[in-house]
């Protein structure tokens, strides 16, 4: 099943195999083979970096995208993250639900363009084209 | 005569050509096994080539028949393996919940999967059993179920072996791949909703159009107005791709 938020899903994967009693590393590299999307792609390219001791790169997004690689980082050096995964990732399923809220509420206005714009002339032009042009041809 | 022939041969190959990518897209996807994708693109190959050998001088039938099984065919697919699907991971969490509550109740965990097996009347039990069989008997081989679940059904089979190998948290750890599984058919069912939105009014625009057109082509006649009616579609089929654009474009980047 392809996720709809595809950092929701990588941070529920990673803390799912932290609490089967992988280390941060193991469940890391665990998830990036499981997840397949853009961000895993992108935390796959961090990790190499950061390991390599160049230091990871990331352009980040969103605040969560920041947290999320300090949290992980802490996590590589030792330090435990499970709970704060667990935060971060019911943060960014409330922050998903505030969105979509207004997502929803966007839709008919965001709908009502293509039905001006587009729809309404193609039902007049169907309507009255036939009518129009009939008139021109007997005027002429 | 041989001009005919040629033209229909391209249009068969080309129809062919678009069979075959479609297809291979469903069987990316995991939709469907290599198997059977070879059983129904055969089966098209040879619905086709009897509409190349019916109609090789009418390359305007050609064209509406193939076109029209490169729409039908594969759509009719996909909306059958999609509720087949849905199906299948809303059993599987009931089946789950109730696997837990047998656990709960002093079972372990083998005897509480074969038990809620053989008490319910589950439209998947084959599956269901396929996946217990490999668990339970077979540790070492990888169920390798390509069906249109192949994956979901590995990520069950690693969960399980998972629980059956470590039994003194396999309550949690089921719990936890319900409460995952249960996340992701919320999400599923959020994402299905905006589709359903732009459907249902692309439904109803489509029907007032078609509605419209049939009356104003029985009034008036076709043939004179094709230019406005080209014009018209034209419109229409633009307002179309923009919806379509809309409901497809959305990116959740949190």
């Amino acid at each position: 099943m392809v996720h709809i938020v595809p950092s929701i899903s990588f941070i529920k994967q990673l803390r799912t195999q932290l609490e089967s009693g992988l280390s941060v590393s193991s469940s890391l590299k665990k998830t990036l083979i499981i997840e397949d999307s853009l961000f895993s792609q992108e935390v796959e390219l961090w990790w190499s970096g950061y390991r390599t001791g160049h230091g990871g790169h990331w352009e980040f997004r969103t605040h969560f995208e920041k947290a999320f690689i300090e949290v992980l980082q802490q996590g590589l050096e030792g330090a435990p993250i499970h709970k704060y995964l667990l935060q971060i990732e019911q943060e960014m399923q409330e922050e998903f639900e505030i969105r979509w809220k207004s997502y929803l509420d966007s839709l008919p206005t965001k709908l009502s363009l293509p039905l001006l714009f587009l729809f309404f002339p193609s039902y007049i032009i169907l309507i009255f084209g036939p009518l129009i042009s009939a008139f021109l041809k007997g005027v002429s | 005569m041989f001009k005919n022939i040629l033209i229909s041969l391209c249009i068969f190959m080309s129809v062919l050509v678009f069979v075959y990518r479609i297809y291979l897209h469903y069987f990316r996807q995991h939709f469907f096994s290599m198997k059977f994708m070879t059983k129904i693109g055969t089966f098209h190959f040879v619905f086709l080539l009897i509409l190349y050998l019916k109609f090789f001088e009418e390359t305007f039938f050609l064209w509406l028949c193939g076109i029209s099984s490169l729409i039908i065919l594969p759509s009719v697919f996909f909306i059958f393996l999609k509720i087949h699907q849905k199906q299948f991971h809303s059993e599987f969490v009931r089946f789950l919940s109730l696997t837990i509550l047998s656990m709960q109740q002093g079972y372990g965990f083998t005897s509480a999967f074969q038990r809620i097996l053989q008490t319910g009347n589950w439209k998947q039990r084959r599956v269901f059993q396929h996946i217990f069989d490999n668990v339970a008997f077979s540790q070492q081989e990888k169920l390798s179920y390509t069906g249109p679940f192949g994956v979901f059904i590995d990520e069950i089979r690693e969960q399980f072996v998972e629980v059956k190998n470590n039994q003194h948290q396999g309550i949690d750890r089921l719990c936890n791949f319900r409460k995952n599984l249960r996340d992701r058919l919320i999400f599923r069912q959020k994402s299905r909703q905006i589709w359903t939105f732009f459907l249902f009014q692309l439904g109803i625009l489509s029907v007032i159009y078609v509605g419209i057109f049939i009356f104003v082509v029985h009034e008036y006649g076709f043939f004179e107005f094709k230019k406005q009616f080209l014009l018209s579609f034209l419109f229409y089929f633009c307002g179309v791709a923009v919806v379509i654009f809309l409901a497809k474009g959305k990116k959740w980047s949190i």
